[in-house]
This record gives C-alpha cells, sequence and structure tokens, in this order.
C-alpha cells in the first residue's frame, strides 16, 4: 500500500471501502432485496447508504448536486416507507456513478485541500470524507448483518495489507 | 420449414452469445495493427485520435491510439482470451500519456473482463485512463480508452 500522502492515503482506503461494497452487494442474495428490515425493505437501506456517500463525500451543500434519475422525493428517507422499488441493476449503475465521481475527486484531490472547506459547506473535505467513511461502514455491517442472518456466510472484507482478490473469487470469508 | 426456423433459431443463438452481442451497433469498430484483433466499442460516443506514449520516464514516447468515450463503453475483442488482455491505468504526463503506477486497476471494481464465445468483453465502470494491451501471437497492440461521466 502507498502511504506518500494523506491524499494518497484516502485514495487507498476508498477504493478498498467500495470493493467492501461491492462485494456486499454482490452478497444479498435475490431473496431478500426487498425483504423488510427495521421497517425498509433491505434495497432501501442500500440507496440510502449510497445516496448519503454521492451526497456528502465531496460537499452536502453542493449547489449543483443532482439528484441520480432513479431518485424520487424521500426515497432516500429510511423513516419514509417507499412507494416505488429499485432493482440491483439500478443499484448497480448509480453505484458505478458514485465510483465515477469519487474517483474523478480524489484525482483532483491535494492534501493541502484537506483542510479547507468546500464552498458554502461548514465542514472541511476531510472531516467530510472521515464521517462518509463511519456513515458507509455502519450501513455495511447493517447489511453485512442481514446477509449473515439470511445465509449464514459473512461476506469477505479487506483487511489492511491484504490484497484485492482475483476474479474469480469466493466473496465470502 | 421447422428445420428452416431451428437453423435460424440456432444462428440467432450465436450471433447473440458472440463477443460484442449487443443490440446497437458498435459506436467504433476497428482492426488492431499488429495483432489483427477487431476491436469494438458500445454503448456511448467513441472519438479516435493518436498520443505519445511511455511505458515508464525512461523510454522514448511511442505512438499510441488514443480512444476517448463520452460515457463507460463496452469493449469488445475478437478471438482473442481474457490471458491475452491486460487492464491498466494510464495518466497524462508531458503533452502524451505514461503507464500509472500508483495503482493497478481492481477487476470487478473498476471493470470487468468476461470471457465470450468469440473473444473477450471489457466493461469499464470507473472515470479515467485505461491503458488495454492485448498480446497473441502475432504481436502486441496497445491504447488507451479515456471514459467520462454521462
Amino acid at each position: 500500500m502507498r502511504e506518500t500522502s494523506y491524499k494518497t492515503v484516502i485514495a487507498e482506503m476508498t477504493v478498498r471501502a467500495l470493493w467492501e461494497t461491492q462485494n456486499i452487494m454482490d452478497c444479498i442474495p435475490d431473496e431478500i432485496w426487498d425483504k423488510e428490515y427495521a421497517g425498509s425493505p433491505l434495497w432501501q437501506h442500500v440507496y440510502h447508504m449510497l445516496h448519503k456517500l454521492d451526497q456528502w463525500f465531496i460537499n452536502p451543500r453542493d449547489k449543483d448536486f443532482v439528484e441520480p434519475p432513479i431518485h424520487t422525493p424521500a426515497l432516500d428517507d429510511l423513516e419514509t416507507y417507499p412507494t416505488g422499488r429499485l432493482g440491483r441493476r439500478q443499484m448497480e449503475e448509480y453505484f458505478y456513478t458514485i465510483k465515477a465521481k469519487l474517483s474523478l475527486y480524489l484525482n483532483a484531490l491535494h492534501d493541502e485541500d484537506l483542510l479547507q472547506k468546500p464552498e458554502h459547506c461548514e465542514w472541511t473535505r476531510f472531516t467530510l470524507i472521515l464521517a462518509q467513511y463511519r456513515h458507509l461502514h455502519l450501513h455495511l455491517g447493517m447489511l453485512m448483518g442481514f446477509v449473515v442472518c439470511e445465509t449464514g456466510l459473512c461476506p469477505k472484507t479487506l483487511d489492511l495489507g491484504t490484497d484485492f482478490p482475483k476474479v474469480p473469487y469466493d466473496p465470502y470469508r | 420449414m421447422k428445420r428452416r426456423f431451428l437453423c435460424l433459431a440456432a444462428a440467432l443463438m450465436l450471433l447473440l452469445t458472440a463477443c460484442g452481442a449487443q443490440d446497437t451497433a458498435p459506436a467504433l469498430q476497428l482492426t488492431l495493427p499488429d495483432t489483427g484483433v477487431t476491436a469494438a466499442f458500445y454503448g456511448c460516443t467513441v472519438e479516435e485520435a493518436t498520443t505519445d506514449f511511455r511505458m515508464d520516464d525512461a523510454q522514448t514516447p511511442e505512438t499510441a491510439c488514443l480512444y476517448a468515450a463520452d460515457g463507460r463503453p463496452d469493449l469488445c475483442l475478437s478471438g482473442v482470451t481474457a490471458e491475452e488482455v491486460e487492464v491498466r491505468f494510464a495518466e497524462p504526463y508531458e503533452a502524451g500519456m505514461r503507464l500509472y503506477t500508483g495503482n493497478t486497476p481492481v477487476e470487478k471494481l473498476d471493470y470487468t473482463l468476461s470471457a465470450e464465445e468469440d473473444g473477450v468483453s471489457v466493461r469499464f465502470k470507473t472515470v479515467y485512463y485505461y491503458l488495454i494491451t492485448v498480446t497473441t501471437d502475432a504481436g502486441t497492440d496497445r491504447f488507451v480508452v479515456t471514459t467520462a461521466l454521462e
């Protein structure tokens, strides 16, 4: 792992977190995609997690933020039961759009930007990134719990220093 | 008559399982000069250009093709196996491009590489400069694909 700058470490950690996100999404059995957990269908937990990543990692106060085409009002709000449904394919497309946005952002990021606040935002970029790591992993943990309960299998995660597994790989530990 | 339909169905099945089986015509199709492999891009507009490219700073730049997509295209390479295709990242360097060594693309996260009946399909999943190297008994072709947010 490269640790030559703060930005490099953040980029490495983000790629590893996104790998874990992809893997957990892959591990969700079709049978529980619509199953309710804590009053929300599982897919809405996934959407909530991704939508926050999309909106909050870079700048939650961005006036130019564009909702994804699959969005409807309050769809990301776990307190509001959804009237529609998102499929796995739509969720994957959204995930890859977010990943693309993050890769552009992280490629352009410099160490000296980290303690600066993005436009109209009360927090620094570094705070936003760490906050999103916390939020993302809170929800990844919940999703892992749902998968373990249903299948008895625990999705693979990446320990520090572990290489990305080569395809094809066992998605479980 | 029934036999004719069976033949037609078999032909259609072959067509649909072949590399590049898409419901639209390729945005760009070309033959790679050294390997003779047919490459076809699907899913978004792709513009062809050339760039100076080097594998490392010490190397004299060579001219490589650069395909700029306005989205994240699928690339179909006919008549090759997955082992003959390597996907890396490139980066802008001076007036051209060079191999990016900061990290290597992660299969499934940054791209997928699927073996098809008559070749390999590469799906680009992130936004960056991808360096594609195709190596067969006939030779080696190297080109850069740039992807963009739709």
